[in-house]
């Protein structure tokens, strides 16, 4: 009886050092899942690409190298978004300086928006606007290094196109930092600019 | 908290009665417009927005049921969402009810007054008619203030 009191007592002992030690050890919890995947999606973004400019010319990503920029796709017939997305963009470069970052817009509709087309419109906004076009097959190249997605709606002439609404923030070395969203605050998206910002 | 009526105060009632009853009716629906304005657009662009806040002053839900200019060869009212980070923009259809007393803002990136087939461009610091229809009221004409595309 004694010497099964004893074994119960051990058992006990054994059970509290196993459980002390399980504390002890045990880490807190894991940080949060998306951090990983973000970082291998922020190495996915972006890389070299050759358009065409509002002159007409070649325009290669590497003429971009040493600014931070902030490239945006859309299409110049869009009423609403495009237009209220640069101008947002402009409005915060004004905050932050005219050199503090270059703003490039990308048509994904090359079919209306040649070089002529992408120039006057980017005049527009009174401030120097990198507007971007070219073939069809340049525009889907550089739209699936960005993870950009666009869709005509509509046949006819004046047809609309659903497009990615975020901007991409590139730093000095064409790197991926981070994007904006159209519904993120003014001060959220000032603060994600400033850490481009030259 | 029984007293009986006075003679004058017995007229006094009944007069008050008699104006408000022969006061005009409260509105039913009584919308109120400001502050329209639209983006500048260049040559060639054949499509732009225009914006403006909407309030209801009036006692009933108003409708708004349409939008008529002839600035553009089409005016519609549209409204842009984005729609798992993509931007879309679809018309509004069946028109929007503004409850009493309530505001709505056609503003960027949200509901807007779609314009279609510009004949010629927005020029900055002019201005051109717009008319919005109601279901119970009637349409108001305002003047669209046409500003700087970056400016807003």
């Amino acid at each position: 009886m004694r010497r099964l009191r004893l074994a119960l007592w051990a058992l006990v002992g054994l059970v509290a050092a196993g459980m002390a030690a399980f504390i002890v050890t045990s880490k807190p919890p894991a940080p949060r899942m998306e951090t990983r995947p973000a970082d291998d999606y922020a190495s996915t973004i972006g890389g070299p690409f050759t358009l065409v400019d509002s002159a007409g010319e070649p325009f290669s990503s590497t003429r971009l190298a040493g600014r931070p920029y902030a490239i945006f796709f859309g299409f110049t017939h869009c009423p609403d978004v495009c237009p209220t997305t640069l101008a947002r963009l402009v409005g915060m470069r004004e905050e932050l300086g005219a050199d503090s970052f270059d703003i490039v817009f990308v048509s994904v509709d090359p079919a209306r928006d040649g070089p002529e087309e992408i120039g006057k419109y980017g005049k527009l906004f009174e401030t120097p606007i990198i507007g971007l076009t070219g073939s069809q097959v340049q525009i889907d190249k550089v739209k699936k290094q960005f993870g950009v997605f666009s869709e005509k709606v509509g046949t006819a002439e004046n047809y609309n196109v659903d497009h990615t609404a975020s901007v991409f923030l590139m730093d000095v070395n064409g790197q991926f930092v981070a994007t904006i969203a159209p519904e993120e605050s003014r001060e959220t998206a000032l603060a994600k600019l400033r850490r481009i910002a030259g | 908290m029984i007293h009986r009526l006075s003679l004058r105060q017995v007229l006094t009632l009944g007069s008050a009665l008699l104006l408000a009853a022969c006061a005009p009716q409260k509105p039913a629906a009584e919308p109120v417009v400001e502050d329209a304005w639209a983006r500048s657009t260049v040559e060639g662009q054949k499509m732009a927005a225009a914006y403006f806040t909407l309030r209801n002053e009036g006692e009933t839900e108003l409708k708004l049921t349409g939008v008529s200019t002839n600035r553009a060869g089409s005016a519609s009212l549209h409204r842009s969402a984005v729609d798992n980070g993509v931007a879309t923009m679809r018309p509004l259809e069946g028109g929007l009810l503004i409850e009493p007393g309530e505001t709505i803002a056609f503003e960027p990136g949200g509901d807007h007054v779609m314009l279609e087939m510009l004949e010629k461009p927005l020029v900055e610091g002019e201005t051109f008619p717009m008319t919005l229809e109601f279901a119970a009221a009637a349409p108001i004409t305002l003047e669209v203030k046409i500003v700087g595309a970056g400016e807003r």
